[in-house]
């Protein structure tokens, strides 16, 4: 895959967002599933990366392709879960089938025009977290914003299958 | 079946697992449960080692290697023997994953080939209780189909076995018998609930069912088996990598579900290490 459709799609916080943010350096899309517990180890992680990389601009989507979305469950778990970055209602997992998306936390990272930079997991760990994870999504970060070959262009993905329509 | 399935993302483990079982009583051939008569009882013991690889996406083999020993008294007498068992090889390969759809469930076909490693019933120096039998003597080949679906944390499970045997020749002395063992079905039904720990609990009951054995060409009559066996089960991960699994077994003493068969009950704890 060298580049993604720049659709928009709705989002838990009510406004519509482009998958390739028209702003960002870095668009980061995470597939989320409300029910996987990889997900929901992840959570901290996620909302520390968007912390650490928002400034530096990168977007943070994620997207829940899974059976049962919509707009209300998008909301819903954005805010459970305390994410600054919006959930994305992906009806019948069409962005998911697009892009190969088979796991919860299967990510890319994009640049401004698309091109996919980076494909895989977050980090190494899977359900139970490690201070010694290796870092695959903030390294593919760090690398394609100093603009040198990334480390790592394909981290394992380790979540649950996402379960779509 | 194996203890030694990767889960999703896993690609090798190595484990292993005790289990211990007390026969409270057994079948007839008319499948009339009695209990052990007084004075004789029986305790089986089992220790595998096994580990298991993924050599595709989504196709893994295992390799299961058991030791087996018996402990029998009767008569005023005691035994304890045993030795390796037979060596299963078994594969897996998932051709949809459970949870991946709403509607088509997982569906994996299974295969396996159980080696006579172990020392068949009919073995010279077994013991005068033949406690050292540690194998039935043949080939056996299975082959079975998985069924699996996940709704949120719950998973269902329903696969259906069969297990043909290859024919022997029993030496007995100045004779020999030439037996073949009929092919053996089970049904196993599974229901599983994952807490957000990641800690799971299953039960499941299997039903094995197997016809009459032919010796020397001819069906020898009431030699067939049924057992029943009911498991709860629990998985308690140590991280990503280590687990242990603990589990409750028994073949339910009640007439008429099982046929020339022992009826056990007993439990088994299993460590595994994976790898991803």
């Amino acid at each position: 895959m060298s580049s993604i459709p720049n659709r928009s799609l709705p989002g838990g916080d009510g406004r519509p967002h482009a998958l390739v943010a028209p702003e960002a350096k870095l668009t980061v899309i995470e597939f989320f599933s409300a029910h996987c517990p990889c997900q929901a180890a992840h959570d901290a992680r996620l909302r520390d990366l968007v912390k650490s990389y928002a400034p530096r601009g990168v977007a943070f989507l994620a997207l829940d392709s899974e059976a049962g979305n919509g707009i209300e469950r998008a909301r819903a778990e954005a805010q459970r879960r305390d994410y600054v970055h919006p959930i994305l209602v992906d009806a019948g997992g069409a962005m998911a089938r697009a892009l190969a998306a088979d796991y919860a936390t299967y990510t890319l990272v994009v640049d401004r025009d698309g091109h996919v930079v980076y494909v895989g997991g977050i980090d190494s760990d899977k359900n139970h977290l490690t201070d010694d994870a290796v870092p695959y999504l903030r390294d593919a970060l760090d690398d394609a914003l100093a603009d040198r070959p990334l480390r790592r262009p394909d981290g394992k993905t380790l979540g649950c299958a996402l379960m779509l329509e | 079946m194996t203890p030694g399935r990767l889960a999703l993302h896993e690609s090798a483990l190595v484990g292993a697992q005790l289990k211990a079982g007390a026969m409270l009583g057994s079948y007839d051939a008319d499948g009339n449960y009695a209990s052990s008569p007084s004075g004789a009882s029986e305790f089986d013991f089992e220790e595998d080692l096994f580990g298991a690889v993924r050599l595709l996406d989504r196709g893994q083999v295992a390799l299961l290697v058991p030791l087996v020993e018996t402990r029998r008294t009767s008569q005023g007498r005691s035994e304890f023997g045993g030795g390796i068992g037979d060596v299963n090889v078994s594969a897996r390969y998932d051709f949809t994953l459970a949870g991946a759809s709403r509607i088509v469930p997982g569906i994996a076909l299974l295969a396996g080939l159980t080696l006579p490693t172990g020392r068949p019933p009919d073995s010279p120096n077994l013991g005068p209780l033949a406690t050292g039998s540690t194998g039935i003597g043949a080939w056996q080949v299975n082959l079975g189909l998985a069924l699996e679906q996940a709704f949120g944390p719950w998973l269902l499970n329903a696969s259906a076995f069969v297990a043909q045997r290859t024919a022997r020749t029993v030496d007995s002395g100045a004779t020999s018998i030439h037996e073949r063992l009929a092919a053996q079905w089970t049904a196993l039904a599974a229901l599983a609930y994952t807490f957000p720990n990641d800690v799971a609990l299953a039960a499941s009951a299997s039903f094995t069912f197997e016809g009459d054995a032919t010796i020397g060409g001819a069906d020898a009559d009431r030699t067939g088996h049924r057992l029943p066996t009911l498991t709860l089960s629990g998985v308690l991960p140590l991280g990503d990598a280590w687990r242990v699994q603990g589990a409750v077994f028994d073949n339910l003493p009640i007439s008429s579900l099982g046929l020339n068969q022992p009826a056990d009950i007993g439990l088994s704890a299993t460590v595994v290490r994976s790898w991803m």
